[in-house]
């Protein structure tokens, strides 16, 4: 089958039979739900540059388990030049949408499985690897787009999966069947999950020798018997239900999505299971999986500061501030923390190494750095872009008072769409339209349904500081930096 | 001469590539006028082209071009302005073209 385009994609979703609840209701019709379409959009683009000549050397790679030409999305890195273009990629389609575009979880989730499964059966004298090699292919011949769904609900964080009061709080195997495992519990924060077709699901910490149940890989449709899905709102998210909503929502187009997905007894066939209680393998795979999604974190998150640099310095202008020294200092740290995080995307992809599936992975280190920068530098861009754009980000009347034509009943006799056109005028020759526009969209970004994607995402997606913090003191090798030290100090113990 | 057009992904171009292009055909068509006909398309993969103008946003020139198959015969435009040089350069790969 050729890639998709984006109409055939949101086409393909419609074909689905996905379970998913909002506002405490059913909701047949997500495809065109106001809250949810944005999102979907989102990853629609991942689909129409993939067709474009001017993005497809980006987009697109061509499949080393079958010679054919894939999304990259659903692609395999065979060397750091694949790693590399990872992270371009994911620039770009920051750039084009200034929101999350979902689907980078299923290609890390690819490349992590990918090597996990190789070594594992090496060790257990599985088959996970070639029901993995399988479930690729499908995934790239069909252009699918797949949840990389790793976080459990955890409970009380003070305990491990088996001591948990409520033992559906991480996914487990319940029920071992000759054809089989039937699987529940829930993953929480689940980015991109409603629009996915499948479900990639990989254990969410590492696994005791007792918690073997825990130790679970497998791949499910989006519409599984037993799996539903329950929407994560994000602020100000209701603007999108008002009628002829526009220029208040700040990105009317495109927009991030989360939801909890539930197993609720869900059944997995042999071919679809990547791992099956062999807990020795489950930290690898967290490992491997947090590794490549620390990277993406360098690319995506940068493309959407690009985005939000260009508005801050739109918004000066519009203000009559671009010139001010002050101004244009702000606006190089904030290229200078946005290019910091790049660079450190890119350099993990660069030191990328060969697995034992033959796949590449990045190096941790690197990537950890990379996303340790990334809890920290978008909060301080938004904070840079709060301070040029000024407090009317958030004190500017609705969209429907600047286009209200019901006259004020003072002498002036104006309306109260012109009061508003009158005194949130900027410089001459910007409309008043387009000023409340750019501050809208920082609004969006900084403090509202986007912000979910820009802000807290950044803090807590692919794991949290502290997740980093330790990885970096594993990696950091501070035995070896020590005894450089002793060296050039001439200490001989 | 047929020359096949290529794009690097564009993750951070500086300028619109698309435009800077279409300048650098326009200008290749004129310049090529003495040396014969030059006509362009999308490159595709094992196209076998004359030579093959790559359309790269920045100086990375990082567009894989290992299986577009131009014999070396290729020609960079990596900045705005850049289809000046472009242009002569594929007028002087089409008149080497149609020297017997």
């Amino acid at each position: 089958m050729a890639l998709m385009t984006g109409e055939q994609y949101i086409e393909s979703l419609r074909k689905l039979d996905t379970q998913v609840y909002l506002f405490g209701r059913k909701e047949p019709n997500w495809v065109d739900h106001p809250i949810i379409r944005p999102s979907i959009n989102c990853v629609a683009m991942t689909y129409d540059l993939a067709q474009d000549p001017e993005h497809e050397d980006l987009m697109t790679a061509t499949s080393n388990l079958t010679g054919r030409k894939v999304n990259r999305f659903a692609h395999l890195h065979m060397g750091p030049g694949d790693l590399i273009k990872k992270v371009k990629m994911q620039r770009l389609l920051g750039r084009k949408t200034a929101s999350c575009f979902q689907r980078c979880v299923g290609m890390d989730a690819f490349n992590a499985v990918f090597s996990t499964t190789y070594e594992c059966d090496k060790a257990h004298g599985t088959n996970y690897h070639e029901n993995f090699k399988n479930f690729v292919i499908y995934v790239q011949d069909n252009d699918l787009t797949v949840d990389g769904a790793m976080t459990d609900p955890k409970g009380d964080r003070g305990k491990s999966q088996g001591q948990q009061a409520d033992s559906d709080l991480f996914v487990r195997v319940v029920e071992r069947r000759p054809d089989g495992i039937v699987v529940r519990g829930a993953k929480a924060h689940q980015t991109g999950s409603i629009n996915s077709h499948e479900h990639l699901v990989m254990p969410t910490q590492a696994v005791a020798e007792g918690d073997a149940d825990y130790a679970v890989s497998f791949a499910v449709p989006s519409d599984a018997p037993g799996l539903f899905m329950i929407y994560g709102r994000q602020a100000s998210d209701t603007r999108k239900l008002e009628p002829g909503a526009d220029i208040d929502l700040g990105n009317k187009r495109f927009g991030g999505q989360e939801a909890l997905v539930v197993f609720d007894n869900v059944f997995v066939p042999n071919e679809r299971i990547f791992m099956n209680g062999e807990y020795d393998f489950a930290g690898m795979l967290v490992e491997r999986f947090a590794g490549y999604h620390r990277q993406s974190y360098g690319g995506c998150k940068v493309g959407v500061g690009d985005v939000i640099i260009g508005a801050a310095a739109l918004a000066a202008e519009y203000n009559g501030a671009s010139k001010a020294s002050h101004v244009k200092d702000k606006l190089i740290e904030m290229t200078h923390l946005n290019e910091t995080l790049y660079s450190c995307g890119i350099a993990c992809s660069c030191e990328g190494y060969c697995t034992e599936a033959g796949n590449y992975q990045i190096d941790l280190l690197l990537a950890n750095v990379c996303k340790q920068n990334v809890t920290r530098f978008p909060y301080e861009i938004v904070r840079l872009a709060e301070d040029i754009a000024g407090g009317l980000m958030v004190t500017m009347p609705s969209e429907t008072d600047f286009k209200s034509d019901l006259k004020v009943p003072t002498p002036s006799d104006l309306t109260v769409g012109e009061w508003c056109g009158k005194f949130f005028a900027g410089i001459e020759g910007v409309t008043t339209e387009n000023r409340m526009r750019i501050l809208r969209f920082l609004e969006n970004i900084c403090l509202g349904s986007s912000a979910v994607g820009y802000r807290t995402e950044s803090m807590h997606g692919a794991g949290s500081p502290q997740a980093q913090r330790i990885m970096i003191a594993r990696q950091g090798d501070i035995d070896g930096k020590k005894q450089l030290a002793k060296d050039i100090a001439g200490i001989k113990d | 001469m047929n020359v096949g057009v290529k794009y690097c992904g564009g993750c951070r171009s500086g300028y619109g590539r698309k435009a800077e292009a279409a300048r650098a055909e326009a200008a290749a068509r004129a310049a090529c006028e003495a040396a014969g006909r030059v006509s362009f398309s999308a490159a595709e993969k094992g196209g076998g082209y004359g030579a093959l103008l790559v359309v790269c946003g920045c100086k990375a020139r990082c567009a894989d071009i290992s299986q577009y198959g131009a014999g070396g015969r290729t020609v960079y435009i990596d900045h705005e302005g850049g289809h000046q040089e472009a242009a002569g350069a594929l007028a002087l790969l089409a008149k080497e073209e149609k020297k017997p």
